[in-house]
């Protein structure tokens, strides 16, 4: 790839990481003053429901039309969306719920800002830092974390929720979802990040080397 | 640090400034001064050989060890 190219992406990647560090904080900090402030404001429904997306059992039968002669049957037996129990929610399971959230929505912003830093470094040619490494840690710790607190939330959901929850036509059937695919980046980008640290003490010592 | 670099009492026995010797050595006036000031890390044969000409001492006599007390 040509050299100004990538310049150029990295520009790109600098300018939309930093408008999304920024709407990720204006958002965070909206939706979390909601649901803290809400009882003050009267906004019951972002202080007492709880949202949280679930996955169901479904029998839906349908068609697919492919050419104008060609109609197969389709069908709908497992379904994801979100549930939102109104109050009174239990206080405990809202905390918990609230305190999950804000842990993840804190990893996300720690991920953003630390990849926005990287990102900053490149641009001003000097990536092979101590504290892109720290960076980079941080980055595969972070998504390891969301990942488990993810695992954690699901497990609430299947132990105590689900149990809890009737309806008419469906079935509730949470999972624990673990996806191996972000752990094993994780694992590998802790692997970069020592690289990054090794190779920025070298390129110390080689500095100092009179 | 256990080694201990006395640069400045040899340059201040030749009476050579950090700027001359950079500039006889070959290297810059700011890597002098690091090594001067013991941040270095390591320092290349060349440029102890070139340093200990200029100076007209021995290595030992801009180098010393010194032994941490515990």
């Amino acid at each position: 790839m040509p050299k100004i190219l990538n310049n150029k992406l990295v520009a790109v990647a600098d300018v939309v990481l930093r408008i999304i560090w920024y709407l990720s904080i204006a958002g965070t900090v909206f939706f979390m003053g909601k649901m803290l402030l809400g009882p003050v404001l009267g906004i019951t429904e972002y202080s007492s429901g709880l949202v949280t997306p679930i996955e169901f059992s479904v029998n839906e039968q349908g068609t697919a039309t492919f050419d104008s002669d060609q109609t197969v049957p389709v069908k709908i037996n497992h379904a994801k969306g979100f549930f939102k129990i109104d109050r009174p929610v239990p206080t405990m399971l809202m905390v918990v719920f609230f305190l999950l959230n804000l842990v993840v929505s804190g990893l996300i912003l720690w991920v953003i800002y630390a990849l926005w830093k990287i990102v900053q470094s490149v641009r001003q040619k000097n990536p092979f830092i101590v504290k892109n490494g720290r960076r980079l840690r941080i980055i595969a710790f972070s998504m390891i974390g969301i990942e488990l607190i993810q695992g954690l939330a699901n497990l609430i959901k299947m132990l105590y929720l689900e149990p809890r929850l009737n309806f008419d036509t469906i079935l509730v059937q949470s999972k624990i979802h673990i996806s191996f695919h972000v752990i094993v980046a994780g694992l590998v980008i802790l692997v970069i990040a020592e690289a990054f640290r090794i190779g920025a003490e070298l390129k110390e010592e080689q500095e100092l080397t009179i | 640090m256990t080694i201990r670099v006395n640069l400045d009492v040899m340059m201040a026995k030749r009476k050579v400034s950090l700027g001359d010797l950079a500039e006889k050595v070959g290297i810059t006036q700011a890597n002098l001064s690091i090594l001067k000031t013991e941040k270095a890390k390591a320092v290349r044969f060349s440029t102890l050989e070139a340093i200990c000409n200029e100076l007209d001492c021995q290595p030992g006599d801009i180098l010393e060890f010194v032994k941490d007390e515990k």
